[in-house]
């Protein structure tokens, strides 16, 4: 159900606004509501959203330096958020340029390995001796053999396909080759090689240093990005806030649920701030809450992933969750599978994180589910339990489920839920605006059940025609004055009736595709269970007969086959159930949906440990 | 030729043309989901919920045969292999075109999250229909079954 809420005006004046905001974000039930034309961005709010993505930032290049097996560090109590994040940028800008320095360093060797180890005093000796030496690159294929001879061009070495030489001749000679001349660098091979290893481990150092930062830091600086939020969000209830009056009175609105309301009238009486408080009108957008019972709330998230009610509405949570099991269920269809899938979570669950052991206990149940429906279905591990011959399961097989049957199931689960969506749109109606409004509602109820139900009792049971023909007479003329003539008291008969023509147009063609596309249940239940009983044959034909190597391949094939099985059939399993609750259940039920989530203006929680 | 090649040439097209289809629906949207993460990656639950919608053609494809499968024996009759043709051909088209073009709607959904629209509900909403008349071939299929 959703939580009621109340709304909250304050008048305050702007010297205690601040003591007024950090009260309020104590308390941690408020829902400030947003000026409708945004707010702007002031500078402050700017630097801090900056501050906050360069921290995510930050956090997403130390998470990988953790060592396995080592936990970082606690937070420390008086840590320095921006002093550590301007430490560790510095660092990692280090790297950066020891990264840089090592690359031209290594380009460099690449260039000077062929000449080896060379003095450049010794050039200059000669140079001054009066031999000038000059140093050439050139494709082997170009490389001429009277250079030798013209140049005193010497061989020095060749690397790839790239001849490397040198030419030694008076200063005066213009050597006029075709080859590309090399300048030679301050260092010769050796000594570069050297400043390679010191830039190396110039960088181990560097990232040593980023390794215990993080495992120091990284809680730290998880903290201080929590306090950037907690700063950002402050930052926007003020942006929120209308001053008047000259800027001297601060008005500020915001929704709070009737079960704190004590808790923020104890506050606002001591402190002696205007306040006032109301009931949210029909039209007013109001933030939603969801309260339900410990089944139902695993269901929650599922409903997140596609809209929440809008405040006005019902919550049908509680109305589609034991459908979702049930769908869930028959969908894998597999006994075998929903022990795995229930053991498995309950395993999960206990080494999880406390925010994701609602999705392992959810998934605990949808295991649970499978393994009674797997029986309905017949199938274990993809062996049909139906056509088994054992024993003791002779008197369960009254309740299970051959495909046949099946197909009829599937579609009778489809008439209940809608039938039930149907029922729950017509109450709701009543509730929010009066029986007259449901009319049309009732009507079509009034015909779908009462002539079905006449049909299906005339087929089992044995009653007179003529009253059957009443019976029929009765429910669709009352059901039809109520969908043609009733839906719109105020309005004038004749259009209703042509309104409710329309109407009947939608519910033939609504119907029909929606009782049908029930059918997918059955079949995802049986070809998940087809395929189990595929891979199964395929294992034992494909195995051989060598005593040892053939259990082997037929258990790998086992172990791939149901694995990949089980993947599929389980993420179908979940994604078409959700499919019908959201298309077809939601629909017949009348959700209209567009509620936005109750997030009230609190401390922010820090990160988990 | 015997009645039973022409009943298997349905079921050969009815599990292939299928399972082509749901191959190329699923491949769609799948090579949009990846476009969208280099955007949104943290939708990357929706854009899987939606890849696998087309999926289920392919399935109802393999799901056909084996409704039909009692009914082909050595010695059937022409008429009964007629049946069977003329179910699984209708599976086999609806199949296929239904479930690519199912995919190219989730495509879109799928590209539209990524840019940050909001329109996981609605996407799914909308992928329904195509799959409508799938779901109805198949009911097809599993009438002509039984009424063989």
């Amino acid at each position: 159900m959703i939580v009621k809420m109340r709304k909250y005006s304050f008048l305050v004046y702007h010297k205690t606004y601040l003591d007024f905001l950090n009260k309020i974000r104590e308390i941690g039930v408020l829902h400030i509501i947003e000026k409708s034309e945004g707010v702007q961005e002031d500078e402050e709010l700017t630097r801090q959203i900056q501050l906050k993505t360069g921290l995510g930032v930050l956090l997403k290049k130390l998470q990988p330096e953790l060592p396995k097996g080592v936990k970082p560090k606690k937070t420390k109590k008086d840590s320095d958020g921006k002093a550590l994040m301007q430490e560790i940028e510095e660092k990692y800008d280090l790297l950066e340029s020891q990264y840089q320095k090592l690359q031209s360093a290594e380009r460099e060797w690449e260039r000077m390995e062929v000449w080896g180890n060379f003095s450049h005093e010794r050039l200059q000796e000669l140079q001054d001796a009066g031999f000038e030496l000059r140093f050439f690159s050139c494709h082997e294929q170009k490389f001429d053999q009277e250079w030798e001879v013209l140049y005193n061009a010497f061989e020095i070495g060749t690397v790839g396909l790239y001849k490397h030489f040198v030419t030694i001749n008076r200063p005066d000679v213009v050597v006029d080759i075709d080859a590309d001349p090399i300048q030679l660098s301050d260092k010769n091979a050796s000594e570069i090689q050297k400043e390679i290893a010191s830039i190396q481990k110039e960088i181990s150092a560097s990232k040593e240093f980023i390794r215990q930062f993080a495992i120091e830091h990284y809680h730290d600086l998880q903290a201080f990005s929590t306090q950037v939020s907690g700063e950002i969000d402050f930052s926007k209830v003020v942006l929120n806030t209308t001053a008047q009056v000259d800027e001297k009175v601060m008005l500020l609105e915001g929704w709070c649920p009737e079960e704190n309301t004590a808790e923020l009238e104890d506050y606002l009486e001591s402190s002696g701030v205007y306040y006032e408080s109301a009931e949210p009108l029909d039209t007013e957008k109001v933030p939603v809450k969801l309260k339900n019972n410990k089944f139902t709330k695993l269901f929650e998230m599922i409903g997140e992933l596609y809209d929440l009610p809008n405040y006005h509405e019902l919550d049908l949570t509680p109305f589609f969750a034991p459908f979702f099991l049930l769908f869930f269920g028959l969908c894998v269809g597999d006994t075998a599978y929903g022990l795995l899938i229930f053991i498995a979570s309950l395993i999960l669950r206990k080494k999880a994180k406390p925010s994701m052991k609602p999705v392992f206990s959810l998934a605990a149940w949808l295991g649970a589910s499978t393994i009674v429906l797997g029986l309905v279905t017949g199938t274990f591990f993809g062996f049909s339990l139906i056509d088994a011959d054992i024993p003791w399961l002779e008197k369960f097989k009254v309740f299970m489920l051959d495909s046949n049957k099946l197909f009829y199931a599937s579609l009778i689960i489809g008439v209940v839920q809608i039938l039930f969506g149907m029922i729950i749109q017509a109450v709701s109606k009543v509730i929010r605006h009066g029986w007259a409004a449901s009319f049309a509602n009732w009507g079509w109820l009034l015909i779908i059940i009462g002539m079905g139900g006449t049909f299906l009792a005339s087929q089992v049971y044995d009653i007179d025609e003529q009253i059957v023909k009443y019976l029929y007479y009765g429910f669709g003329g009352v059901g039809a004055i109520f969908v043609f003539i009733l839906n719109d008291v105020k309005r004038n008969p004749l259009i209703n009736v042509g309104a409710g023509l329309w109407d009947a147009y939608n519910m033939a063609t609504g119907l029909l595709g929606d009782l049908l596309s029930y059918i997918r249940l059955f079949a995802l239940g049986i070809s998940s269970g087809v395929m189990g009983f595929v891979f199964n044959d395929l294992a034992f034909k494909l195995s051989g007969d060598i005593p040892v190597v053939s259990t082997l391949i037929m258990l790998v094939i086992m172990v791939f086959g149901h694995g990949m099985n089980i993947f599929m059939a389980g993420l179908g399993a979940f994604v078409h159930p959700m499919r019908l609750t959201f298309v077809e259940f939601y629909k017949n039920a009348g959700f209209e949906g567009g509620g936005r989530k109750y997030n009230p203006f609190k401390q922010p929680e820090p990160a988990e440990e | 030729m015997e009645p039973i090649v022409l009943a298997y040439i349905g079921i050969g097209l009815m599990i292939g043309l299928a399972g082509v289809g749901s191959a190329y629906g699923v491949t769609i949207a799948g090579n949009a989901s990846i476009g969208a993460m280099k955007k949104n990656p943290d939708a990357f639950g929706n854009y899987m919920v939606l890849s696998a919608l087309p999926g289920t053609q392919g399935l109802y494809g393999f799901l056909g045969y084996f409704l039909l499968q009692s009914h082909l024996t050595p010695d059937m009759g022409w008429g009964v292999a007629a049946a069977i043709f003329g179910a699984s051909l209708t599976l086999a088209l609806t199949g296929l075109l239904s479930a690519i073009r199912q995919g190219q709607l989730c495509a879109n959904g799928i590209a539209g999250i990524g840019s940050g629209y909001d329109v996981f509900g609605k996407t799914l909403i909308l992928a329904v229909f195509p799959e409508l008349y799938a779901i109805v071939s198949l009911a097809a299929v599993f009438m002509i079954g039984n009424a063989l």
